[in-house]
This record gives C-alpha cells, structure tokens and sequence, in this order.
C-alpha cells in the first residue's frame, strides 16, 4: 500500500511521491506534502517465542514448562522470554508490573491529567456570564483551587498562575456578595 | 525515608523536559499541542478539565503526512477579536467617529484574511506508525505544518537515519500504518457507535430554550409579572441541562454537536443578559435614578426582548434539528 491522501483516503501515486513540491492527489486535487522514514522499511518482529525448559532447569513461575530467563527485580520469581517485562533497567514480572506500583514513580506511562488549576479558573470565571450564579460557584472555586493546590499540573506546564488567579476571582466574587448583603441590611434597616 | 518521598524523588528524576513544537490549537472547549522530549514526540489534547497524552517514539513513526485542505478553525483569539473589534467599533463611533470607519475596515480586511488563510493555508496533518494512525490537531496552517515538519524531520533522522536509495519505489511493497487500516477496516476511535444525538437532558434542555422563547415572546405583549419569573426558572434550568449536556458528551453518551450548541446558548444568554444590565444601568444613569440596577436586570426592555425570545428560538430550532439528524 502506499501513502494515502488525507483528504480522501486514496494511495498516492509514485510518481507524485518521489516529486520535490508536494504530491498532488489525482482523485481529490488534494496537494500533500508526505515524509516518509526508515522505520517504514524495518521488519516486523514476530511474536516472542518461549524456549521449553530441559529437565533440570529453572522454570518460569506462570509457564512451568517454559525456561526461565531472568527473575523478577520486585518479587523475584522466575519468569521466561514470554513474561519477562523490560522496564527501567530491570526486569519485571506480569503481576508486578500490572499491580501498578510503577506508576507513581514515573510520569512515562501516564496518558491523562485532570487539571484542577483550570478547572478552578472555570469554575471562577464562567459563570460571571450568569452572574447570580456565582453565589455557589465562587466558593467551589475558592476550594478546588485551594484543595488541590499541591496535585501535579500538566505534564507540559509548569506555572500556578490559574490556580492562583482562580482563588483571586473566587475572593473578589465572594466579597462582592458580602458587600451586596451588608449594603441591603444597611439599606434596610435605614 | 518514607514510601511518598521516595515516589516524590523518582517522579522528579523522571520528570521529562519537553520543548514545544509549532502549531498550537485554541478552541473554546478544546485545544491540542505537540512537545517533543528526547526521544519521543508527545501530542497534548485537552478539554479544558483534563488533558490526554499519546506519546510517538522517533524511532517508531513510519510517515507524516500533511495534506493542503480548506479548515474553517474558528480559535478563541478569533473569536476574542470578533467579539471584541464590534464593541471597539460601537465605542468609537459614540466617542470617537472619526475613529469608527478605520476599525470597519480593519475588521473587514480581518475578516477577509481569515477567509483567505482558511481556504488557501490550512492543511491536516497525519501521522503513522506501525500501529497507529494519528490526526495532529494542533498542525492545521502550512506555515506551521512546515516549521513542526522541519522539527520533527531533524528529530527522527538522528534516531532513525536517513534514506540512501529512493525511497518512492519501495514504498507499494510495504504496509504503512496498521494492516487491518490497510486492509479497510475502520480505524479505532473513529467510530463512535455509543454517542447518541439526542438523551433526556438535550430534551429538557431543548424544551426550556423554547418555553423561554415562547414566555419571553408573550411577555412583549402583556405584563405578567408570573411570566417573568417563570422565564427566569426556565433560564436556570438551561443552564443545568447544560451542565447535563457537557457530562454526557464527555463521557461519550452525547455527540459534540449537541456540546457546541449548549456553548452557544450560553454565550448567547449571558450576552443578552449583560446588554441589558448595562442598559438598564445607561437608562438609569441617564434618568438620574441612583441603587443597583443590575439586581432587577431581566429581558425587560422593548429591544432585548424580541432579540432574547427570536434567538432562543431559532438555537430550539437548531438544537432540534440535530436531535432528529441521523445518527
């Protein structure tokens, strides 16, 4: 298969490819520029197959018919080609691995944040739309900012200032219906 | 030493240092990025409360591709600039009328160059590897597209190499992407079967814009004081259906079209809200009358109320419309 147009899915021609000024797609009109690399061409690796284990042998603790090939650097059972698991340096078994305890200590696998910073600066800002709103949400804001102050931002950020800014609105909406409340018992019992 | 400064001390080792490529998405709800670290490409998206990470080992991607398409991407600094230019424009024709003619024409030719670079400069990006194909939001003019290309291109060569024969002739006898996406089959996450057009909560939600179109329009006609309070408990409603809706549609129950309008309707309502307010403060300032005004601000006024009633109809309509849409 070759390259496909991303606008209509059709394999560019090669002729088009091996062009120096964008590949034009002769189904949609679409020009492309395509970037083609080496990893491309590699061979795909087959499944990783596990030895069968002589008499004698060290065996693996999941596949008692298979050799094992290392121990696990956690708990230290025996594990073969099929179960051993690469990771930082070691190796690790199944069960370790997938008990999660590697998680907290490495930020490589993980694929989603909550942003608590954002999601106080919403909750602070948004509802300025419908102001009477902010009654409730000013103070929900004001907590998620201060509560969640030290969980780790995004991956990709590394600054405090919606966090900080949502506990300033938050503040400023809350002594905004402080001040309303005092100025209507003041006006009323004039 | 405890178990959490340990997990706290390894965390901060294995800290990664990214460094942005060009290209950023800015939408009102969503918005997307890429980072590269030192051995691998990282694709930011976010939905304002979370954001999702998909990591592209250099030494895995097979092919980038980026086509030359028509995107009418509406960012918030456009949307900032359109909402903003018109009020600069009212201002200076009331202050300054010499001043209004030239912000006219600076948001025409404004206009007319977003049209341009939407049509003539926006692009898609893909990317591939063995086992996966991923859209890169974040890549949507050519400018950037060529920039983050130039990058990224650099990037991969210093882990992957670079090709010494042509490389257009083998490309047939190889499969790029995953084989079943070859092979025809739909990619994973395009197709979201579970995401409905429509669920109980755009019903009411729905149901309330009209019912509030429908009494604010018999409001314009008589002074029923019930009436007025009824539209504003209509009000709270759509703004809790909204909530409603916003869930659902993050966790993939209700499709985004649906997310969009509910934005819509708040914007709108919240405009409407503040155009008033400000009036009534205007027509008080005015009159000579002192207290605060905003506390009364409803769509009392003879020109807020035909707007309010007319708009919330026509999004009811528009809400309905992709409530009954296919699925």
């Amino acid at each position: 298969m070759s390259v496909p147009c991303n606008r209509c899915l059709r394999p560019l021609p090669k002729w088009e490819l091996a062009g120096q000024h964008g590949a034009l797609c002769p189904e949609c009109g679409a020009v492309s520029i395509v970037r083609v690399f080496p990893a491309l061409f590699y061979a795909p690796s087959g499944p990783v197959a596990a030895e069968a284990a002589a008499e004698g042998e060290a065996t693996c603790f999941d596949h008692p018919g298979k050799r094992a090939v290392a121990a696990c650097s956690r708990c230290g059972r025996f594990v073969c080609q099929l179960c051993s698991v690469e990771f930082k340096d070691a190796v690790w078994c199944p069960s370790c691995f997938t008990a999660g305890e590697y998680q907290a200590k490495t930020v490589e696998f993980e694929n989603s944040r909550t942003l608590y910073d954002s999601t106080a600066l919403i909750v602070a800002v948004a509802p300025l739309l419908l102001w009477p709103f902010t009654a409730i949400s000013a103070p929900i804001a004001l907590f998620v900012a201060l509560r969640y102050w030290n969980r780790p931002l995004s991956l990709v950020r590394r600054w405090r200032w919606r966090s900080v800014l949502a506990a300033l609105i938050a503040l400023c909406e809350i002594g905004g219906w402080m001040w309303g409340f005092v100025y209507l018992v003041l006006k009323a019992r004039r | 030493m405890t178990a959490k400064m340990t997990a706290k001390m390894t965390a901060t080792e294995t800290r990664q240092a990214y460094r942005k490529l060009p290209g950023r998405r800015r939408g009102v709800v969503f918005s997307a990025s890429l980072w590269t670290a030192a051995d691998h490409l990282l694709s930011v998206k976010s939905t304002r409360f979370q954001e999702q990470y998909k990591r592209f080992y250099f030494r895995d991607i097979q092919a980038i591709v980026v086509t030359k398409v028509p995107r009418l991407a509406v960012s918030t600094p456009v949307l900032a600039a359109a909402a903003l230019l018109p009020i600069a424009a009212l201002i200076a024709r009331l202050r300054l009328p010499a001043a209004a003619g030239w912000l006219w024409l600076l948001m025409a030719a404004l206009a007319a160059g977003w049209i341009y670079i939407s049509i003539a400069q926006s692009c898609t990006c893909r990317l591939y590897t063995a086992v996966s194909r991923e859209d890169l939001p974040s890549i949507y003019r050519m400018w950037t597209a060529r920039k983050a290309l130039a990058e990224l291109e650099q990037r991969i060569a210093q882990v992957q190499g670079v090709f010494t024969e042509n490389w257009a002739e083998a490309v047939d006898r190889h499969t790029l992407g995953p084989a079943r996406l070859a092979s025809g089959q739909p990619a994973e996450g395009r197709t979201r079967g579970a995401a409905r057009s429509r669920t109980w909560v755009s019903d009411i939600f729905l149901a309330s814009l009209f019912a509030d179109a429908v009494a604010t329009m018999y409001l314009m006609r008589s002074q029923v004081s019930w009436l007025a309070d009824v539209s504003v408990a209509l009000t709270v409603v759509q703004v809790a259906s909204a909530v409603g809706i916003f869930v659902q549609t993050y966790r993939g129950i209700l499709r985004t079209a649906m997310q969009r309008l509910a934005i819509v309707a708040l914007l709108f309502i919240g405009g409407i809200t503040y155009a008033q307010m400000i009036a009534d403060t205007m027509t008080a300032a005015l009159a000579g009358r002192r207290g605060p005004m905003a506390m009364r601000a409803r769509a009392r006024s003879g020109i807020g109320r035909p707007i309010y009633s007319g708009g919330a109809a026509l999004l009811a309509i528009a809400g309905f419309v992709l409530s009954f849409k296919p699925e």
